[in-house]
């Protein structure tokens, strides 16, 4: 009852958002297309037309045209977000904020780069009318130093000083990205304690999957890309994940097959990635699979728990995964890569 | 005030010399009616560096506001972003540049000299902070650093990632002591054996362990150390007051000055941006973007008034190319904003459609009353929408407008429970003036559904009426939504009502003859599309898939009439399911009290209040499900785009 008053209106928002994602019916047509122009042209057909006013199909670049389609997201957060009760706006601005968080990385990445304002604002992902941090000023700033200085008074300041030592001695940005990454995810992980009994009922098992995919796929990572130790990834990893442990961790970091891990955890993903690929392509298979399974979390929400916090979890979710598709599919089409070689990893194949 | 249409657009594209650049812009960017198109993709220029000194100005323009940032923030200036209209328009970046090198040059002096004292200070702080604890031990540091089989690590870290540095040092033996120093950070020392010692400091680095970096030389006892730090902190902070002191009277020298150059540069920035939405022609400029109708004429005496050689193009909705859609600009009294955001919470409305909002403001109400009709219940609804609407519940506020809506939805119900002769669940206060819903059940959800019948035709004539708009003739008279759908609807209700009524006036024949008409009429309705267009193929996929896929949908359409009809039997349903429930209130009230004491009426009012908020709410949602699925989704597409006209002054 208390659920269904509070969340009413949210609901109503979701799902008439949830009926706008693009079908199966869209994919098959964006999957058929044979160049940027012609999916530019099928997107003005889809609900994103919106977001290409003013686009030449001819002249459009694929950088371009995923900056305008990735407006969609603060678009429809801005919608659902406000007719949320109050008590959970703080969670879902937590959500919202990895989007902040993704374009912290790229700016510091690029100050790294010493890439200038109009190359790196294209990469960055819009916020809509929320509040951010002020990029333009610390890509002008010069120096990943001055630009942590520039945002003394942001969540990110102590993260970003605790890691700049290590940034200092090893001149990379990797101690600097893992530990944004860990104290963001932990951050959500234990805000979810603020939340009402409904909500965090509700909500857990998504987050719970998010962090268990990253953990494997980090550890794995770090052990195939980076060749760290088992103590070293055990630090770069959260490891409060139900199924996805210390010891799980341990097991990936120790060389264990992540096909015969992910087999023992999640027994309907066994098999679902070929062996006779090489590891670091299975690696990415597998991040697409697990993303899948959150996606299915995700969906079952809806019917399942109608009146809490996670539908509007889910479809903001769902709504980032269709569109981790279409930059996807704009940019194999704009360097002409073959269907069979991109769609295994597309996370969904459209809805209804 | 156009209520059923969208404000009409007109599409203005402007041709100008190079030099009028600033004066378009700042009309442009003054009147707040214009909302432009990036076209930066025309490019026709012979050159395309030919203008460069704009876009070097822009560039120059974001330096000229980071630096004035900079400087700014380290004179603790507060920085606005607020643009007032009536400031000067930067052309040329340098000569700001200049006077602010001055400032800029002192202002750094002073910054690098106070950062190098804060970071002594914070060094040394912290070299304090991590020694408190050890105090009081008169031990000699060399100790600690020189054992032959042990090896030690002090320093700070993450209070959070403690446990993850417990569990990866859990492959060797080790102490770790801990003192925590906030919740964000604190000191450890960790002891461990020497022959580990690799194993330590990788570990100890990827748990983002600061290690304390005592200079070699530092000789002593560490109560010695601390002494020494103290003193050397005192002094440091001295200097570091002299240097606050010289910032305070750099910042009472120039923080006007500084302000006003910011709110120039930021407007003059905003100018900049607008500039860069423009496309460029062989020798010239060009803008386009949308001003209403009533604002063309105003809009062009004011370009022309910069100079004849400023040309415009104007295109009304009938001369665009079927690609481009105007946005759409909608503007309600508030009564009617409730209604309104109902219809955008689905789609904000095509510019070539109805906007429902007007029809939605009738039906809305109605649905729910019909659903929810009590007298006494209604009123409730109806004084608290008056509430709410008057803005009076601060919390409630952004409900405002939704107030209405419950107004509406209250005095509708208020109307019902005269016709069901219902007030607060009681039934014998007077008589019904139309129906009581628990004893006419048959003939409450014929009549709704009758009711309904006439909804989904008036959702068909909207239907016909947008693609009237559209000018879609092929598919207005042709098409499921069109003249041959609505004639197939009725055909199909005449008859099944030739079936049950034996007087009915029409044969059976004329029926299925339209029936069979209208179903072919609908089946060709793409090949003729394609026929009176000139597209090519006419049976898209050859004949025999174009024959299933119309067979499908015409399968399709069939089953959305039952299932869209049948839907409205809801609203009768829903009217008994309100009679009953209020039967069960007055049932308990009579068991708990059968003498009408205290405890009947508690009941009363409890029974009251949870049919109004639970039940209210069921209704409410499935009024919102008839109006989306079963009205909307018959003749509104939306998916159009609102009109958000350029404000300078827009933050």
């Amino acid at each position: 009852m208390a659920g269904a008053s509070s969340y009413g209106v949210a609901n109503v928002k979701v799902r008439v958002s949830k009926a706008q994602l693009l079908t199966s019916a869209t994919y098959a047509k964006l999957i058929s297309c044979h160049d940027t122009r012609s999916i530019v042209l099928q997107l003005q057909e889809s609900i994103y037309s919106k977001y290409l006013v003013g686009i030449d199909p001819q002249t459009v670049t694929p950088r371009k045209l995923i900056w305008k389609i990735r407006q969609r997201v603060p678009e429809k957060f801005e919608i659902i977000r406000d007719n949320l009760p109050q008590r959970s706006q703080y969670f879902i601005d937590l959500i919202f904020s990895w989007y902040e968080l993704i374009n912290l990385k790229t700016v510091l990445r690029g100050i790294n780069f010493s890439g200038d304002w109009n190359t790196i604002k294209h990469l960055l992902v819009p916020m809509g009318k929320f509040k951010t941090l002020p990029f333009e000023l610390m890509v002008a700033s010069g120096s990943i130093d001055n630009a942590i200085l520039m945002i003394k008074d942001s969540k990110y300041y102590t993260t970003l000083m605790t890691a700049r030592h290590r940034f200092l001695l090893e001149e990379t940005l990797f101690p600097i990205e893992v530990l944004l990454d860990l104290e963001y995810w932990q951050k959500v992980w234990d805000e979810i304690e603020n939340l009402p009994d409904i909500d965090q009922k509700a909500v857990r098992p998504i987050i719970t999957r998010i962090i268990e995919r990253n953990d494997l796929i980090w550890a794995a990572r770090y052990r195939f890309f980076y060749h760290l130790t088992e103590s070293e990834i055990i630090n770069y990893t959260l490891g409060i994940g139900t199924k996805v442990n210390d010891s799980i961790i341990r097991q990936v970091a120790q060389g264990k097959r992540l096909a015969e891990v992910i087999g023992e955890i999640y027994p309907n993903l066994t098999g679902k990635v070929s062996s006779a690929q090489g590891e670091g392509q299975q690696l990415s298979l597998w991040e697409i699979e697990l993303t899948r399974e959150i996606a299915r979390v995700c969906s079952s929400t809806f019917s399942a728990q109608p009146f809490s916090l996670a539908p509007a979890l889910a479809y903001i979710l769902i709504l980032e995964y269709e569109i981790q598709d279409l930059v996807l599919l704009i940019e194999a089409k704009a360097s002409g890569v073959t269907s069979e070689n991109y769609q295994p990893y597309l996370i969904n194949q459209g809805y209804n | 005030m156009p209520l059923f249409k969208p404000e009409k657009m007109v599409r203005v594209e402007i041709d100008f010399p190079r030099r009028y650049i600033y004066e378009v812009t700042k009309i442009i960017a003054q009147i707040g009616y214009f909302q432009p198109e990036d076209i930066s993709t025309i490019d026709n220029r012979k050159d395309p560096s030919e203008d460069g000194d704009l876009f070097e100005t822009g560039s120059k323009l974001s330096g000229l506001k980071a630096d004035l940032t900079t400087t700014m923030t380290k004179l603790d200036i507060p920085i606005s972003d607020d643009v007032p209209g009536d400031l000067e328009m930067i052309e040329n970046p340098d000569k700001v540049n200049n006077r602010l090198e001055i400032i800029k040059d002192e202002v750094h002096r002073l910054s690098l000299e106070t950062e190098e004292i804060r970071k002594r200070i914070e060094e040394k702080q912290g070299a304090l902070t991590l020694l408190q604890p050890f105090k009081d031990l008169e031990y000699d540091l060399s100790a600690l650093r020189n054992r032959r089989y042990l090896y030690s690590i002090l320093g700070i870290m993450p209070t959070n990632r403690i446990d993850r540095f417990r569990e990866s040092l859990s492959q060797i033996p080790y102490v770790l002591l801990e003192e925590q120093q906030s919740n964000k950070k604190t000191q450890v020392l960790l002891l461990g054996p020497r022959n580990q010692r690799d194993f330590m400091i990788l570990t100890a680095r990827s748990a983002y362990v600061e290690a304390l970096d005592i200079p070699d030389d530092a000789k002593g006892s560490l109560p010695e150390i601390i002494k020494s730090n103290e003193l050397e902190l005192e002094q440091l902070n001295e200097n570091l007051a002299l240097l606050e002191q010289q910032k305070i009277a750099l910042q009472t020298k120039n923080a006007s000055r500084l302000k006003k150059w910011y709110s120039q540069v930021q407007y003059s920035s905003k100018l900049y941006d607008i500039i860069s939405y423009y496309g460029h022609l062989r020798h010239s400029f060009l803008v386009a973007g949308w001003v209403p109708a009533k604002k063309q004429d105003e809009f062009l005496d004011l370009l022309s008034n910069i100079s004849p050689d400023v040309l415009e193009t104007v295109k009304s909705e009938n001369e665009l190319d079927v690609n481009t859609t105007p946005p759409v600009a909608l503007e309600f009294p508030k009564q009617l904003r409730g209604f309104h955001k109902l219809v955008t919470i689905y789609s904000t409305p095509w510019y070539k459609e109805i906007d429902p909002t007007l029809l939605v403001t009738f039906t809305f109400p109605l649905l729910f009353g019909a659903m929810f009709g009590d007298l006494g219940q209604g009123a409730v609804l109806a004084v608290a929408g008056l509430l709410l609407s008057s803005r009076k519940v601060k919390k409630l506020i952004g409900l405002a407008n939704f107030g209405w809506v419950l107004t509406a939805c209250g005095v509708a119900s208020m109307i019902f429970g005269v016709l069901y002769g219902s007030v607060f669940g009681f039934e014998e206060v007077f008589d019904p003036i139309w129906i009581s819903p628990l004893h006419d059940i048959m003939r409450l959800l014929i009549t709704t559904l009758a009711a309904g019948a006439i909804l989904l035709t008036l959702a068909d004539i909207l239907a016909i009426v947008n693609l009237v708009i559209r000018k879609d003739w092929v598919g207005m008279i042709f098409s499921g939504k069109g003249i041959a759908g609505l004639l197939l609807y009725w055909a199909l209700i005449g008859f099944i009502l030739s079936m049950v009524l034996p007087a009915f006036p029409i044969p059976k024949l004329v029926l299925i003859i339209l029936i069979i008409v209208c179903v072919l009429m609908m089946m060709s309705a793409e090949f003729l599309d394609h026929l009176f267009h000139d597209k090519r193929p006419l049976f898209k996929g050859g004949f025999l898939l174009y024959f299933i896929t119309a067979f499908f949908e015409l399968f399709e359409i069939f089953i959305s009439y039952l299932s869209n009809s049948l839907s409205y039997v809801r609203v009768g349903a829903f009217a008994v399911a309100h009679a009953g429930l209020s039967q069960v209130v007055m049932i308990l009230a009579e068991m708990v009290s059968p003498v009408h004491g205290a405890g009947y009426w508690v009941v009363i009012v409890l029974g009251n209040l949870f049919i109004i908020g639970f039940e209210g709410m069921i209704v409410s949602i499935q009024t919102l499900r008839l109006e989306y699925y079963e009205f909307f989704s018959k003749f509104f597409r939306g998916g159009g785009i609102r009109y958000q006209p350029l404000h300078i002054s827009d933050k």
